[in-house]
């Protein structure tokens, strides 16, 4: 890339930083737009579960004894290695069991808390074990993990190089210029998502670095403790499995009350190692709902006799992580943060949506004088790598609507939809070219029209019912999905009339 | 309380970056039908004091810790709204 002839443009650093911004943001950006949607839409995912799993519908319960749940609980977890419990709280209605088993299953079932009846499986993974999980390891395990540590070094990096090479940070603070030069209006938008969100961009991928420290440093705790690896996991309590039967449980509420003398509040957290076993002991994790901190402490309690077995330490270092952590995870319960959160996810998807678009715009003209391929190619694979995500989650929603509740491994073929129409839409986009851009926007408008229909359809909580029954969280999802709809309808036309007046001045060139 | 701190980060914030923005000679210019004149010398210190005041009604009424994420994400949205009522102007650029 040659220099911008710009004569106020003092090279060096900014023409250095201008080179790495738009080659890394161009390569990166996909993998970049996939973890900020993804992200975003974890920031609903207790939300997107109630949608996609119907039988957990259920009205936001006051509290919910842990003893009295247990009868239910016995027969889910029946010969189960360990497994743990996550209480009904202010944002979830139904309490979730998970149990692990020695031929390596896995059971996550639900319970309503006033019946006290399991309910069914319904085959999904839902968001908190789809899109959460897509967010840090894109469904692709190590590699994954470790693409998208790399991806958030980078993103600070782009962030920090996107301040310096910005020349009128101050003068277009507030600019936003709606002209007929479609890429000046790209970058007018580039640049307000990055500068008017910057804040939440730097705090979101900083943390986003800090929480992923063993990811891309697995030494560092071996140099840290290589004088003593006992020191790295001291205060945590683990025992083996003592071989012979044990007691009953002792009552997990009784716990639960200790555990609040100790952290202030009660655990909705209960976890058994080893079940039925001498030496089965409980873990307890505080709650998160009413602070930023996502703790990482525990407490431990023998299974049989109830005596406290130990504690984590609470240091400093554990408290500054644990701070950095929970502005990340965003597990307090705050609904106006929460959607300020949504918001800025949004806004950082514009942000790479735009910078990934500018790219495009401002070589199409040059690369088709001089015939070449390349916009063509990057056009595709950024209508892929913006618009996709969102046709395929909309796949996703549509397929947990559709598919029936006996399908043959039900939640992986949700997965599999969503990775097929992903790459659907990139498929489209090389056929079709500029135009794919307007298709896939009425895609996604249909598409999100389609999803609150079977909704009503499929359910008897569609969005009226939920509403009027006050499930705000269904409903939610429901609305989101008809502003979506909105939106790309509107930009649909938008983008059709801009293809009108670009067709018309090309042909007034011409004649 | 929540909406209070809320409405009133926001209300301030929105006002500070107003008056921030109209010191800047291309919004001032587009706003009414002072074409000619130069923005007033006090709209820049007022808008900084009332985007720093911006910060009180969050942090007194939410703690530090939630009132500074809050307010955060606060500026961010006024800042949106006043980008937003600049570029609907009729003689926006």
């Amino acid at each position: 890339m040659s220099a911008p002839a710009s004569p106020d443009d003092p090279g060096g650093l900014r023409l250095a930083l201008n080179w790495f911004h738009t080659w890394f943001g161009l390569v990166v950006g996909a993998l970049l737009f996939i973890i900020f949607w993804t992200g975003t839409l974890a920031v609903f995912d207790r939300e997107i579960d109630r949608w996609t799993m119907p039988a957990t519908r259920l009205p936001i319960v006051s509290s919910v004894s842990a003893d009295a749940l247990m009868p239910v609980v016995r027969d889910l977890v029946e010969g189960s290695r360990g497994w743990r419990m996550i209480l009904p709280d202010d944002r979830v209605p139904v309490a979730e069991v998970q149990a692990s088993f020695a031929d390596g299953s896995y059971v996550r079932r639900f319970i309503d808390p006033v019946s006290m009846q399991i309910l069914p499986d319904e085959g999904t993974a839902g968001a908190s074990d789809f899109f959460y999980p897509y967010h840090y390891n894109l469904h692709s395990g190590a590699i994954g993990l470790f693409l998208c540590a790399l991806a958030a070094v980078i993103m600070v990096a782009l962030c920090v190089s996107g301040v310096i090479i910005h020349r009128k940070i101050f003068a277009d603070f507030f600019t936003l210029r709606i002209v007929r030069k479609a890429q000046r209006t790209t970058l007018d938008l580039h640049n307000l998502s990055g500068v008017l969100f910057l804040p939440f961009l730097l705090m979101i991928s900083f943390t986003g670095v800090a929480i992923f420290t063993y990811t891309y440093l697995p030494s560092a705790q071996a140099i840290m403790f290589s004088g003593d690896p006992q020191a790295m996991t001291a205060g945590y309590f683990s025992r083996d499995a003592a071989g012979r039967p044990g007691g009953a449980i002792v009552s997990l509420e009784a716990l639960r009350d200790r555990a609040k003398d100790h952290w202030g509040a009660r655990p909705d957290y209960v976890q058994i190692v080893h079940p039925g076993d001498a030496g089965s002991y409980v873990e307890l994790r505080p709650p998160n709902g009413s602070k930023i901190s996502f703790s990482t402490e525990a407490m431990w309690f023998d299974a049989a006799t109830g005596a406290r077995l130990g504690a984590s330490p609470s240091t400093g270092t554990r408290r500054a992580y644990d701070f950095l952590y929970g502005i990340h995870l965003v597990q307090f319960h705050h609904w106006p943060l929460r959607w300020l959160y949504f918001v800025s996810g949004l806004a950082g998807c514009l942000l790479i949506a735009t910078g990934m678009l500018f790219w495009v715009q401002s070589r199409r003209k040059r690369h088709q004088r001089d015939g070449r391929r390349g916009v063509r190619i990057v056009e595709a694979f950024v209508i892929a790598a913006t618009i996709g995500p969102l046709l395929a989650t909309l796949g996703f929603l549509i397929a947990n609507r559709t598919l029936p509740i006996t399908t043959l491994d039900r939640a992986s073929t949700e997965m599999w939809i969503f990775h097929l129409v992903w790459i659907a839409s990139a498929v489209h986009a090389f056929a079709r070219g500029r135009a794919a851009w307007r298709d896939q926007a009425w895609m996604v408008a249909a598409g999100c029209l389609l999803a609150v229909v079977l909704n009503a359809w499929t359910t008897d909580t569609g969005l009226f019912d939920a509403i009027s029954a006050g499930l705000w969280h269904s409903a939610g999802v429901d609305l989101s999905l008809l502003a979506t709809s909105a939106i790309a309808a509107w930009s649909a036309v938008k983008l059709r009339r801009a293809e009108r007046i670009a067709s018309a001045s090309a042909r007034s060139v011409t004649e | 309380m929540m909406i209070l701190s809320i409405a009133g980060g926001l209300l301030v914030a929105l006002l500070g970056f107003a008056a921030l923005g109209l010191s800047q000679i291309q919004h001032w210019r587009v706003i009414g039908r002072q074409r000619t004149t130069m923005p007033p010398a006090w709209l820049r210190p007022t808008g900084w004091v009332l985007v720093g005041v911006s910060c009180l009604p969050p942090l007194l009424f939410e703690g530090v810790a939630f009132g500074a994420l809050l307010w955060i994400g606060l500026l961010s949205m006024a800042a949106i709204c006043v980008v937003t009522i600049f570029c609907r102007q009729p003689n926006s650029p």
